[in-house]
């Protein structure tokens, strides 16, 4: 490019000055952080003008000190070097101010000083402010933007400084300057490509950036906050001299316990952290008087193994990080390019080793001294470490505040330097055996358990209330003593046929009561009760007949034969005989047999305890308010909630009043029920309380004093949104698995929170563990694995002694001998103990509430015909509910229908396992590491599936409309099934509101009986229809609902 | 997040309790109390191996010889 007046060169941007170059693009009205400020005290007589000579002198000296950065016609970022410029320069006289008000004064001129941006496009981007503070006292600042030196330039250029004062800006006197175009030259002609190929061998195989505040790039960058720890002298000295004993840098000590920190602030153990480098050993004459922006941040991976010793660890990164001195020019960008991730790491280490304190300037001035120099600059990272060596080590944790608190700062400042004992008293220990921080003491949560069986408990309330109301269905009310009379004729039924502790009775009934007097007669007998949903595929309940091996099975004759059970188990609702004696009973005989989804492909059942429900059930009165009330009980059965929601309300006084399989997702009917009966508590998933809220009628609901959330995260708006609409209520977030009797930690809504209602404390006799990879526990506020131990555990997996070997552990922080259950879900500790999730340590997916194991669905998948491979994935694509996508490779050749696909797996799985539609690939998409690529999962085209038939009718072209409104679809034909362009419950239920308003009346249960525009307007134009038949066991086949269609209606909700 | 329980590499033991309840366990965590380890450092698949084979009451020991009392 041609030179212009005014202008001696135009030059490339070095890596690191193109990244700076972005963050102060970014966002131009935020504070750039990459302004720093470098202050001199200066004591002595000064003459001020000498000193603005030298100045300029500086400036005219280091043309590079002269650039403005601009973006070039090819859009290429340049730096255009002026031959010539103003020198920025501002005298302030404090001397006038009384005495005690000039510090504050000086501190407050810096502050403004800092927040001052720099125009990237007008240089200098420099300033110099020289501030009396008395006639001896000086103070020379130096502002500049970091994009014209590093801090390793510091010294040179307040030595250079200094020596043209001395020489009244005479320039001969200094060396001729080395230019920092050369330095740009030199990187011009390095090899990238060996760059590049040696950083890609270096992050190989890594899956996850390491982000200890991954919501920071939500937050604008602002003033850091410093924590600042000296190290005592005698740890420093014992610091170096472990080091060098071990053949280490203090450089490489701290990189290596810094990666120790970052694995326990982000449960992984293959970190990466940043680290600047100084940069200049490159191969440039002259390089370390130069004046210019040479350091460069770079990732530092460390791999941590448990086994191997803290010593050895660092010798490792050391040897790993050597390789790659040839490599350090290249930039992050391309770093991050060259590893496949946009980002690698966002703490950041820098080891200060340009000690300003120069005697030598002091000696050539005559009279006056610098006493004091400080550079404060800042990096956008959410947290950098600045280690400054020298007889007491220096340890500044600048930190954003916005992304990280005061207090995590400080416990993480203090574990870093309990890891530095650890290395000079122990570098031999291995890393997981390294002395964490004491972690605070957990909450007691220790209470005497009066009852400890199921039967024992329910037993005492009927003694306590035996002529309140304990069950309510349609007309039916039965007090707690006559349900305890009926549960007792039943149990001495079961009895005499065998059952007792250590058997399994399965209970498949409908909704109502005699399923309560059912699973209150099995917990008499002493047997574990199974609960079977008659209405999940029938391959599906004779996987889970053949797996438990049930004595008897308690149902009604036609279910009996539907589902082919041998007429020798069945026991019929209403059989009964004479009370004999009663088996006794160990709180640790199994209480309960609950199946959930299973990663291998087919469910697990979950054996727990009398002792465990028991506990579950005790703290349920906790719970209760004190007044005797109703609740609404409609979590189906065959998941624990159930059970715990129906002898939860009775153990603690309440009535239940139990809703229809088909009341249980629509809002209208649940409204109704609720108001019938009085109801005071109900339980829900959020996505069913999204329903709720959006649909309910303006008057529903106003006798519920207590609202339960479980089965999700529970959001913050959500919650609010709840508490708005019933302000005299109470909201409470229950957090809990089949594996610890339902529930574990338990939080009352009481407002205040940002994203998401936290799970809780733990509830009575149970602690929540959260543990990093090495099974220590993480510091307050870090990532790790939620583990539970306590009175809630079951005994295991049924018949599946290595899995439950795998899942329910020993337990290191409980009583001897005790265990500790792995749930899987990722989770941080606040400081009193309260427990946040963070989502899933593996595939394990929440749909409506259900607990769904990917693998499970893939298993199934892959047995279709002409499937190849497979893959389930959870998405939410816009601001609907998730929903389910299997995504099938099919056999080289075969084209296999991806709706008759569908199809099959809807009468194989129950419904909450069914994917809401199947996708063709050609191959799955693999991360550089092997894994399945997620993100490049394309999103389903639900459209595919569309007929585009238009409506003959005036309905049809109402339901149309309503069905690409709710579907987010743009044209729906007539006969375009609701469920395979991606509907599901949710969206049934704002389609049927949706309808109303619109003057068709329609239920979420028409949508799923009839589901398309055109069936759905047949079916509310036809006057003659008759009533909807009752839902309940499909005993007589019903002509308009296939299996799968009545499994979709009961089974995809999951109400609790 | 890894958790060296599903660590398929990982070097592992196999602890028992006084109940007579099974732990898979990594090796590099020292044992906790009231657990000893009979097998291993092994493999997973092998201490997996071994739960499978010799855990085949899975009731806790006091259960079951209180249960095998109650029957005498």
């Amino acid at each position: 490019m041609p030179a212009r007046p005014g202008v001696q060169d135009v030059l490339p941007l070095s890596p690191m000055q193109e990244g700076m170059v972005f963050h102060a693009l970014y966002d131009d009205r935020a504070r750039d952080v990459y302004t720093g400020q470098l202050t001199a005290r200066l004591e002595g007589p000064l003459d001020r003008d000498r000193m603005r000579t030298a100045a300029r002198a500086v400036l005219a000296r280091h043309a590079n000190l002269r650039a403005a950065f601009r973006t070039s016609r090819s859009g290429r970022p340049v730096q255009v070097i002026r031959s010539e410029v103003s020198l920025p320069w501002q005298f302030t006289d404090l001397t006038e101010l009384p005495p005690q008000e000039r510090e504050t004064a000086l501190d407050r001129l810096l502050a403004e000083d800092r927040d001052e941006r720099f125009d990237l496009t007008r240089p200098p981007l420099l300033r110099f402010r020289l501030v009396a503070v008395t006639e001896h006292d000086h103070r020379l600042v130096i502002s500049s933007h970091h994009l014209l030196w590093d801090g390793w330039s510091a010294p040179v250029l307040v030595r250079e400084l200094f020596q043209l004062y001395t020489s009244g800006g005479d320039t001969n006197a200094l060396p001729r300057v080395r230019p920092y175009r050369d330095y740009l030259a030199w990187l011009q002609h390095q090899d990238r490509e060996a760059d590049r190929r040696a950083w890609q061998a270096a992050l190989q195989g890594l899956d996850e950036p390491s982000l200890i505040a991954p919501e920071a790039r939500n937050h604008p960058v602002g003033h850091p906050e410093r924590y600042v720890v000296e190290l005592p002298e005698q740890d420093t000295a014992a610091l170096t001299a472990t080091a060098r004993a071990h053949g280490l840098t203090a450089s490489s000590v701290l990189q290596g316990l810094w990666a120790i920190m970052l694995g326990r602030l982000t449960g992984r153990t293959d970190v990466v952290l940043g680290a600047t480098v100084s940069g200049r050993d490159a191969d440039v004459p002259g390089i370390d008087s130069m004046v210019g922006l040479f350091i460069n941040t770079l990732p530092v991976r460390v791999r941590l193994r448990p086994a191997e010793p803290l010593a050895d660890l660092l010798t490792r990164l050391q040897s790993e990080q050597s390789a790659l001195l040839d490599h350090q020019h290249l930039g992050l960008a391309d770093i991050q390019r060259t590893a496949g991730h946009s980002v690698l790491f966002d703490t950041l280490l820098v080891f200060e080793s340009y000690p300003i304190d120069d005697t030598g300037i002091a000696d050539a001035l005559d009279g006056l001294r610098m006493t004091d120099v400080s550079v404060l600059d800042a990096t956008h990272y959410p947290l950098t470490l600045s280690a400054l060596p020298g007889p007491r080590l220096t340890l500044t944790f600048s930190h954003q505040p916005t992304a990280l608190d005061h207090a995590t700062v400080t416990a993480t400042a203090g574990e870093l330097q309990q890891l530095i004992r650890e290395f000079t008293h122990h570098p031999e220990r291995p890393l997981a055996r390294l002395d964490p921080v004491p972690a605070t003491d957990p909450p007691d949560t220790t209470r005497p358990l009066p009852h400890a069986t199921v039967r024992a408990l329910f037993e005492d309330q009927v003694r306590r209330t035996p002529q309140a109301p304990a069950v309510l269905h349609g007309d039916t009310a039965l007090t707690f003593a006559e349900l305890d009379a009926r549960a007792d004729r039943l149990a001495a039924a079961l009895t005499a046929r065998g059952a007792g502790p250590e058997s399994a009775v399965a209970v498949a009934l409908p909704r109502g009561p005699e399923l309560v007097t059912a699973l209150l007669a099995v917990l008499k007998s002493g047997a574990a009760c199974m609960p079977i949903d008659p209405a999940h595929p029938r391959e599906r309940i004779a996987l889970m007949l053949g797996d438990a091996t049930p004595r008897l099975v308690v149902c009604e004759q036609r279910t009996a034969q539907q589902l082919d059970i041998e007429l020798e188990s069945v026991c019929e609702p209403t059989a009964s005989a004479a009370a004999g004696e009663r088996p006794s009973l160990s709180p640790d005989h199994p209480a309960y047999i609950i199946f959930t989804s299973g990663s291998t492909g087919r469910p697990k059942a979950v054996v727990g305890t009398q002792h465990a429900l028991a506990n579950r059930l005790f703290w349920g009165r906790e719970l209760h308010d004190g007044t005797p009330g109703v609740r609404l009980a409609k979590s189906p059965l065959s998941f624990i909630d159930g059970l715990t929601e129906l002898l939860g309300a009775l153990v603690a006084g309440d009535a239940v009043a139990i809703a229809d399989d088909e009341s249980t997702g629509d809002p209208t009917a649940l409204a109704a029920l609720a108001d019938r009966h009085r109801a005071t508590a109900l339980t829900a998933v959020p996505s069913l309380y999204t329903t709720l809220l959006e649909s309910a009628p303006p008057d529903a609901f106003t006798s519920v004093r207590t609202w339960i959330s479980s089965g999700e995260p529970l959001t913050a708006d959500l919650a609010q949104a709840i508490t708005d609409r019933w302000p005299h209520s109470r909201l409470i977030n229950l957090y809990g698995c089949s594996e610890a009797a339902g529930d574990s930690l338990t939080q009352v809504y009481d407002g205040g929170e940002a994203s998401t209602v936290p799970l809780g404390r733990p509830i009575a006799n149970t602690r929540a563990h959260v543990l990093d990879p090495f099974l220590r526990p993480v510091p307050t506020g870090a990532i790790g694995e939620l583990h539970l131990s306590g009175a809630g555990l079951a005994r295991g997996y049924l018949g599946q002694p290595a899995r439950t070997a795998e899942r329910f552990v020993a337990n290191p922080f409980g009583p001897p001998g005790s265990r500790l259950y792995r749930t899987g879900d990722l989770a941080r500790l606040r400081a009193d103990g309260t427990v946040e999730f963070l989502g899933r340590a593996d595939d394990q997916v929440k749909i409506r509430g259900f607990r769904v194991e990917p693998g499970e669905i893939e298993a199934a998948a892959r047995k279709l015909p002409g499937v190849a491979r497979a893959a389930v994935v959870a998405r939410q694509d816009g601001p609907g509910p998730t929903y389910l996508v299997a995504y099938v490779v099919p056999h080289p050749g075969e084209t296999p229908d991806p709706l008759s696909l569908r199809r099959t797996l809807a009468e194989r799985l129950p419904a909450h396992l069914v994917p809401s539609v199947v996708v063709l690939l050609d191959a799955l998409p693999r991360t550089p590491s092997g894994k399945l690529d997620r993100r490049a999962l394309p999103a389903p085209d639900f459209t595919e599936a569309s007929t585009h038939e238009p409506p003959r009718t005036e309905p049809e072209k109402v339901l149309c409309a309503l069905f690409a409104e709710v579907l987010g679809l743009e044209r729906i034909g007539v006969h375009d099934d609701f469920f395979e362009l991606g509907g599901d419950s949710i969206v049934s239920v704002r389609l049927a509101d949706r309808a109303r308003r619109a003057g068709l009346g329609l239920s979420p249960r028409d949508v799923f009986t009839h589901r398309t525009p055109a069936g759905l307007a047949a079916a509310v134009s036809d006057e003659s229809t008759p009533p909807a038949e009752e839902f309940t066991a499909p005993g007589t086949p019903l002509v308009s609902l296939s299996a799968a269609q009545l499994d979709n209606v009961k089974a995809r909700w999951r109400t609790r | 997040m890894a958790n060296p329980f599903d660590d398929e590499n990982g070097v592992f033991r196999v602890l028992v309790n006084d109940e007579g309840q099974y732990s898979l366990w990594p090796d590099f965590a020292p044992v906790p109390a009231g657990w000893i380890s009979v097998h291993g450092p092994d493999t997973r698949a092998a201490c997996l191996d071994h739960i499978e084979r010799h855990w085949t009451d899975m009731r806790p020991r006091s259960l079951a010889e209180a249960m095998r009392r109650a029957g005498a």
